[in-house]
């Protein structure tokens, strides 16, 4: 077992506590600022000022316990459960995400339901489904159930083409 | 008792019926939910009699309750806040191959809450709204503050990363226009940020599509559960643990009837309790612990009833579902209040039939349709992920037919997917979102009171019993959770 320190600017949850601290100073930089020209028991400064002053504290307390802490490279590994951002797996989070935010922006100009159709056949082929017949049928029947489901039954106002 | 028979006829309990399986459907998709159902059923049933309306709208509420819970349990994406509780066990439990005991579970337990919580509004709803009248804003902020706590303690092993996401989701709540100033905050001049964060973008980005990211990225394309259980349902491992489901029923009812604070403070409440009381769970606590579906069902569904009394004794609507339930009764001409027991003593009734009629409902479409969804997860990720992700886009747009909901659900979607990484519960930010507004309202609402009768905030505070109550309970609820306390519990 690796038993060497984890250096500060290695320790994860370390940045993170120095990350909160960052964003609570400016939330609370912003709070007063809303609060200039109000009463301070009308500011509606005074409730986020309050809120952000409990982030900084907690962050505080964050950055302290890992501080005082002797985690070892090894702990650091083991307490890593989902959501790795590894080299491959960022790559296809970023495919997935990227292709999620071009399916919001071209379904407004080409219809919920075409533009769904064609997402549904690339991510199925994308994420190694082979066969042709099952992804067509598969983009089909989801898309003419939630045009019944959700269109015509829910009334959803989805954008269509015409 | 001759009336309660001669309005249980077969048309009556078919509008239930119908209700029903509108509510199992609105209440089982993220992005829609039993104000959804109840919604698009005021203009259905404008020209019907309020019986007949009453009827349907009470099958689609009572049901919607429950349904929240299925794809939680299925998916790991809760159909509504209700339901965030539920996914710390009924998924767990899902993926170890019984998502079948799971739903019998939610079953049981959401019938079991809706009755105890209609049967309770028979006897004593006049009573019980007085404790709503008790309430001021700074208990209710106290009360916002004690859920929060509770579920930062119960929803990560870091109760700081609890806090902090707790903490987070207030924040959030604060972007957009101030209930009480009208000034525009956190908006950066963006028009999409000035109506506020919305909240079901959020959750379904948050667990919907953060869950398809860790699916994804586990590169395993096969079933998400391959196994979805065909062993015998244990109905005495539920009947056993009827304490858990009473406590938690007596929970629900009673957060259901102060207006405002609904059905996902209670379920993490009782959630909470049952992880501090029930000494040997079937599993530990987050890993598939029945008892921990059972808290949360009943208390959740439990709401059903508590909602309903402020609003049938005071006029006061418990929720925003009660709310458009109550516009059906202005729609019809008829007065809420004290006066519905006296001038039309059958709606009360009325009522009351149709929500205990709907809980046989639960159990009907819980034993026989929900099953048939458990069969989903094992249809393979490479089909089933692209299919769930279109599903969240429409639940992101479906709540205000808005774009930039769905940009905002796949931002949240990322955010989720990096903040279970790190271990902070996403849980907890959407319960601070849900409660922030609640609580900054209640704040300086308590603060202008003070103000106005001459006291100080903290002379308020110390001179309520609800207000020291919640506050100590906030204090043990923190202080249970140090890791000195933790020690000297395991000596």
């Amino acid at each position: 077992m690796n038993k060497a320190r984890v250096s500060v600017f290695e320790n994860q949850t370390l940045l993170e506590g120095l990350f909160f601290i960052v964003l609570s100073v400016a939330l609370i930089v912003l709070s007063v600022s809303m609060s200039e020209g109000h009463n301070w028991m009308m500011s509606p400064g005074l409730f986020p000022l309050i809120m952000s002053c409990l982030l900084l504290f907690l962050g505080f307390l964050l950055v302290v316990s890992e501080l005082r802490s002797k985690k070892v490279v090894e702990q650091q590994k083991n307490t890593k459960t989902e959501g790795i951002l590894n080299g491959a797996t960022l790559k296809l989070l970023g495919i997935m995400i990227f292709t999620a935010i071009m399916y919001a922006f071209i379904m407004k100009f080409i219809g919920f339901f075409v533009t769904s159709f064609i997402y549904l056949c690339c991510m199925m082929l994308l994420m190694g489904e082979k066969r042709w017949h099952i992804v067509l049928i598969v983009a089909i029947s989801t898309c003419a159930v939630i045009y019944v489901l959700f269109y015509r039954f829910l009334g959803v106002m989805l954008p269509t083409l015409f | 008792m001759l009336d309660l028979l001669q309005m249980v006829n077969p048309k009556f309990v078919l509008y239930i019926g119908i209700g029903s399986c509108l509510g199992l459907l609105v209440g089982a998709l993220p992005g829609l939910s039993a104000v959804t159902g109840v919604a698009l059923l005021v203009s259905l049933t404008l020209t019907w009699p309020v019986e007949e309306a009453m009827a349907m709208i009470m099958g689609v509420y009572v049901v919607a309750c429950f349904a929240g819970a299925v794809t939680a349990i299925l998916m790991n994406i809760p159909g509504a806040p209700a339901a965030v509780a539920t996914t710390f066990d009924g998924y767990p439990l899902a993926s170890k191959g019984k998502a079948k005991e799971a739903i019998f579970v939610t079953t049981i337990s959401s019938a079991f809450g809706t009755l105890f919580s209609l049967l309770v509004l028979s006897v004593v709803a006049r009573p019980l709204s007085k404790i709503a009248l008790l309430f001021y804003p700074i208990d209710y902020f106290w009360l916002s503050i004690f859920g929060l706590t509770t579920a930062g303690s119960i929803a990560s092993n870091n109760m700081k990363k609890g806090l902090i996401c707790a903490t987070i989701g207030v924040l959030l709540s604060c972007v957009g226009i101030d209930p009480i100033t009208g000034y525009i905050r956190f908006a950066f001049g963006r028009t999409a940020l000035m109506k506020g964060i919305p909240t079901i973008p959020v959750i379904v980005g948050l667990f919907g599509l953060s869950e398809v990211l860790i699916q994804i990225s586990k590169k395993d394309v096969g079933a998400v559960i391959s196994e979805i259980g065909t062993s015998r349902l244990d109905i005495y491992g539920v009947l056993k643990n009827w304490r858990i489901a009473l406590q938690s029923a007596i929970i629900g009812l009673l957060v259901g009837v102060l207006p405002g604070t609904g059905a996902p403070v209670a379920s993490l409440l009782a959630y909470d309790s049952a992880k501090k009381t029930v000494k040997n769970p079937s599993a530990p606590f987050g890993d598939g612990a029945i008892e921990g579906i059972i808290a949360s069902e009943s208390a959740n569904n439990a709401v059903v009833g508590g909602a309903l009394i402020p609003m049938l004794t005071l006029g006061i609507p418990g929720d925003a579902v009660v709310a458009i339930i109550l516009s059906v009764f202005y729609i019809h001409g008829i007065q809420t209040g004290p006066l519905l027991f006296t001038e039309t003593p059958h709606l009360f009734n009325c009522i009351l039939i149709a929500g205990i009629i709907g809980c046989f409902f639960i159990v009907l479409l819980g034993l026989t349709t929900a099953p048939l969804l458990a069969k989903v997860t094992s249809v393979p990720k490479k089909i089933l992920m692209p299919i769930i992700l279109v599903l969240c886009v429409i639940g992101a747009y479906a709540t205000e037919m808005s774009t930039s909901d769905v940009l905002l659900m796949i931002a949240f979607g990322f955010v989720g997917y990096i903040m279970r990484g790190k271990g902070y519960p996403p849980a907890t930010l959407v319960l601070g979102l849900v409660l922030g507004q609640l609580m900054d309202v209640n704040f300086r609402r308590a603060i202008m009171l003070a103000a106005s009768e001459d006291y100080s905030l903290l002379h308020m505070i110390f001179t309520r019993p609800i207000s020291l109550i919640l506050i100590l309970g906030t204090v043990l609820s923190i202080l249970s959770n140090t890791e000195w306390v933790k020690r000297r519990i395991n000596a």
